[in-house]
């Protein structure tokens, strides 16, 4: 049963990032007993209805039907839902997939709206300077302004649930044997999640990783990346993105293949002009 | 004859029987028994924010 194993690994791996499986049987409660008992590999959750309600739920009602005969739907099937509990595929999600999805949920568009005085904060978040929204959001977290402070310590909290994501990506990396990706994803944390904690373990985990001489060329690769980032990206500010992009391009170009040109592309796109 | 045939079949929509409802918020989960959690859905609360792979299954 390869798909029990697919999604007991998906349940397993991406628990802490945000992800449940969650499926649902009409057999009975002794059936799914027994069989989980065979399978022993079982990880999600599983739901048994012997009434068919989900079922009910969700078949397309619209659908012919001959006289006489129950509507038929095909099993096995999938459906991924959201954080806000909207669905959002309809099929088990590659890993790329999911990771882009969890990570989504951190974009600066999935923020509520927030106090005025802390427009600069979630300015510096739109752009990506995270250490510098989680820096000013804690200070406005102590104002005496209690509307002010509610937002602050939810904009704070919600830097740090980002960060403690990448650092929990950086970790199944490792453990997948990506040590690139994960010097990656440190790097980030490192130069854009500064003050948070997540951010202090990145450091001391890419001198781990430096001492690695397995991921040379992907270190290589994000060294070129640290350097474009000092010399072009900062120095340019927010209101460069043409030059910002074009420095990413470049390190992209010229570590093809490696999780670093992979981060750097991403950048770029994300700068592109719609 | 078979041509017109075979295409009108194949403008009919290719369906499973499920309700395409990509965009659309997801109907309730539940059931009346839950394994490999504490024999209840974790509550919708804790499932607030995360991501759910719902999954429609039989052993046979």
């Amino acid at each position: 049963m390869r798909r029990v194993g697919d999604l007991s690994r998906l349940h397993e791996e991406y628990f802490d990032l945000g992800l449940r499986v969650v499926a649902i049987t009409t057999e009975l409660p002794e059936e799914v007993e027994e069989e989980m008992l065979r399978a022993r590999e079982v990880e999600y959750w599983i739901g048994s209805d012997p009434s068919g309600r989900m079922i009910e739920l969700y078949k397309d009602d619209s659908l012919p039907t001959p006289p006489g005969a129950r509507s038929k739907v095909s099993i096995p099937k999938s459906y991924l839902i959201d954080g806000h509990g909207r669905v959002v595929g309809d099929a088990i999600p590659t890993e790329e997939r999911i990771e882009k999805l969890l990570e989504g949920r951190f974009d600066a568009s999935e923020l509520p709206p927030l106090h005025v005085d802390l427009g600069p904060a979630r300015a510096a978040y739109a752009r990506g300077a995270f250490g510098e929204a989680f820096e000013s959001a804690q200070v406005l977290a102590s104002s005496a302004d209690e509307a002010l402070a509610k937002d602050a310590v939810l904009l704070k909290e919600r830097v740090e649930a980002y960060a403690e994501f990448l650092q929990g990506l950086a970790e199944s990396s490792l453990e997948k044997k990506r040590p690139g990706r994960a010097y990656g994803l440190s790097l980030a944390l490192v130069h854009r999640f500064e003050g948070t904690e997540a951010a202090r373990a990145a450091r001391a985990e890419l001198q781990e990783l430096r001492a690695d001489p397995s991921v040379r060329k992907e270190l290589d690769a994000w060294r070129d990346f640290e350097a474009a980032l000092e010399r072009d990206v900062k120095p340019a500010g927010a209101f460069k993105a043409d030059v910002i992009r074009a420095s990413y391009e470049k390190v992209a170009r010229a570590n093809a293949g490696t999780w670093a040109a992979w981060f750097a592309e991403d950048r770029a796109k994300k700068l592109a002009p719609r | 004859m078979l041509a017109i045939l075979s295409l009108a079949a194949s403008t009919l929509p290719a369906s499973d029987g499920w309700k395409d409802l990509t965009g659309e918020p997801a109907p309730v989960l539940e059931a009346s028994r839950w394994f490999n959690t504490d024999g209840t859905l974790p509550s919708l609360e804790e499932l607030r924010g995360k991501f759910v792979l719902l999954e429609f299954f039989a052993t046979w």
